[in-house]
């Protein structure tokens, strides 16, 4: 099997070729936190909390890196925590939850959701961009299931899962 | 993040437990004591049968808990002679498991060529509303509009099948009441201000309290086939001996395996999500395999990987093996089960001779199957 070597945090990693940084960072138990990727199902880079620095013969890589889906190269150094790092995915957060019904407390969600947690991790302020109120009419046609698009962050988890499983 | 959520029916159970006119029986799916714990808490892969029974029976003094893995042992046993019956009478092979209700309306919609090869065996959740509008209201001298059947069960796709008409022993109700997910049964625990985690452990309620490894397997991926070859190499050899068929189970996406059983060839294979179904059915659409039996259910990993369980964060669910550690829980109940064989049970024995009469006989017929419509591609 051919590997690729590349540094996470200065710490070497070497991995099976294909592997994206993500997989490598978990490889040497480095988390990365995402939103929009599900294993297996759902790698398309939509959330972009996922985001890392790196650079390739000590020059910095233009842009911030989705980690998800940008695959781990040779000779790679990447940094999953930087300064730059950390106040991009705080403003993707603030983005998402822009448009976002944060009715959190009667959210079935509530104490369990992805979203909030990251959000408390990163300290951010729910309001930083305010927008409308809630728009899409809830959509309870079904006697089963209850779909509320004011909830949706786009990750596209769930048609991924309705095409790939 | 909370925009597609089961529609919630707690409030509906709820009024029936504050009913005194009503006596509420709920009863359990095999993967429920697999995956219930995680609500609270509790390590995945924690078998809580015994605190799950003990916490229904909490929720109001007219609440009854039954263990369903009963009428999964009721499921083989018809299940399994219909197979026999097929095999032996030249009827449609292969026979397709019909005991998930996702898979079944995938059929409907875009399969329908395939229809009679469903097995008319109604599923575990609708033989159980069965068996207490039937035959417990009846032997108890109860109005089945007396009683208020719940039952807790891993995903959305039961709450539809509880509507299905096809599947009412009377036409004037349903036979399930109100169709429970994993979620909502742990939100009413908490609700209740029951303490799920300091619960002794309790058996379920008499009669329907026991079942056998059979039936617990239900719940994985594997489980159904497996609990039919059981009882079926039995039916057409009286002498044979294996238990466990683990050349079923496990985590590839598709299983084959070909069994003797008296001189009978029986070639299975078993798959889980739709995406494996619909390439198992072009397989054997065009002639590429020939099956006697085949098990399918539209979950990953069967109903411990259910809509309606319990949700897991990112990092289980990308890292952990969560329906592996599932999946075990039954298997070691199997394991360790004194009965393994579904018509071991002596439950299965009082209910055919008291009401059913024989598997397949037309009692049994009217009460435990069911049938299937063709539907067009489209919601409409
Ligand atoms: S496999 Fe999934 S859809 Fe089918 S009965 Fe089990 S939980 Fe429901
Ligand atoms: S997890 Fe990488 S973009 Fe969403």
């Amino acid at each position: 099997m051919e590997t690729v070597h590349l540094k996470i945090n200065n710490i070497p990693v070497e991995v099976p070729q294909g592997y994206t940084i993500l997989q490598a960072a978990k490889a040497a138990n480095i988390e990365i936190p995402t939103l929009c990727y599900l294993k297996d199902i759902n790698c398309i880079g939509a959330c972009r909390v996922c985001m890392v620095e790196a650079q390739k013969d000590g020059r910095p890589l233009r842009g911030l890196l989705a980690a998800c889906v940008y695959p781990a190269e040779e000779g790679l150094e990447v940094f999953t925590n930087t300064p730059a790092v950390i106040k991009s995915r705080k403003t993707t957060l603030e983005l998402l939850l822009s448009n976002h019904n944060k009715k959190c407390l009667s959210c079935t969600r509530n104490q369990h959701c992805e979203l909030q947690k990251l959000a408390a991790e990163y300290g951010v302020d729910e309001d930083r961009f305010p927008s409308e109120e809630p728009i899409y009419e809830i959509d309870d046609l079904s006697p089963y299931i209850v779909r509320d698009n004011n909830k949706c962050i786009n990750c596209m988890r769930c048609v991924a899962a309705c095409k790939n499983v | 993040m909370g925009a597609l959520t089961e529609k919630s029916q707690e409030d509906k159970v709820w009024e029936a437990i504050a009913d005194p006119t009503k006596q509420v029986l709920f009863f359990t799916a095999p993967s429920i004591k697999a995956t219930l714990g995680e609500a609270f808490d509790m390590p995945i892969g924690t078998n809580v049968e015994g605190k799950m029974a003990a916490a229904i029976k909490r929720l109001g003094a007219n609440v009854k808990a039954f263990n369903m893995d009963f009428t999964a042992d009721l499921t083989i046993i018809e299940e399994a002679n219909e197979l026999v019956q097929r095999i032996k009478n030249g009827g449609t092979l292969p026979m397709f498991t019909s005991c998930c209700p996702g898979w079944v309306k995938f059929v409907e919609h875009y399969y329908p060529e395939f229809l009679p090869n469903l097995s008319t065996c109604k599923s575990p959740q609708a033989m159980f509303g069965a068996v207490l509008k039937g035959y417990y209201c009846q032997k108890n001298g109860i109005d089945p509009k007396d009683v208020f059947v719940v039952s807790v069960i891993p995903c959305t796709a039961k709450k539809f099948e509880a509507t299905r008409p096809q599947l009412r022993s009377d036409e004037n109700y349903d036979d399930v009441d109100v169709a429970l997910t994993t979620r909502e049964l742990a939100r009413m625990i908490k609700r209740a201000a029951i303490n799920f985690t300091d619960l002794p452990e309790e058996d379920f309620d008499a009669p329907f309290n026991k079942a056998t490894g059979g039936g617990i397997i239900f719940g994985a991926t594997g489980g159904v086939l497996e609990a039919a070859l059981r009882t079926a190499a039995r039916l057409l050899d009286g002498d044979f001996k294996k238990i466990d068929f683990e050349e079923v189970r496990g985590p590839e996406a598709v299983r084959e395996v070909t069994y003797e059983v008296a001189g009978v060839k029986i070639n299975v294979a078993v798959t889980s999500g739709l995406g494996n179904a619909r390439m198992l059915l072009e397989k054997i659409k065009k002639g590429e395999a020939n099956y006697q039996m085949v098990e399918i259910m539209a979950c990953p990993g069967g109903c411990i990987n259910g809509g309606g369980q319990p949700t897991r964060s990112d990092s289980v669910s990308n890292y952990v093996d969560y329906k592996a550690l599932r999946s075990k829980a039954l298997y070691d109940l199997d394991k360790n089960s004194e009965l393994r064989v579904c018509e071991e049970s002596p439950i299965i024995k009082m209910v055919y001779d008291e009401f059913f009469e024989t598997p397949g006989a037309e009692k049994a017929h009217h009460y435990l199957h069911t049938s299937y419509v063709a539907r067009s591609k489209y919601y409409t």
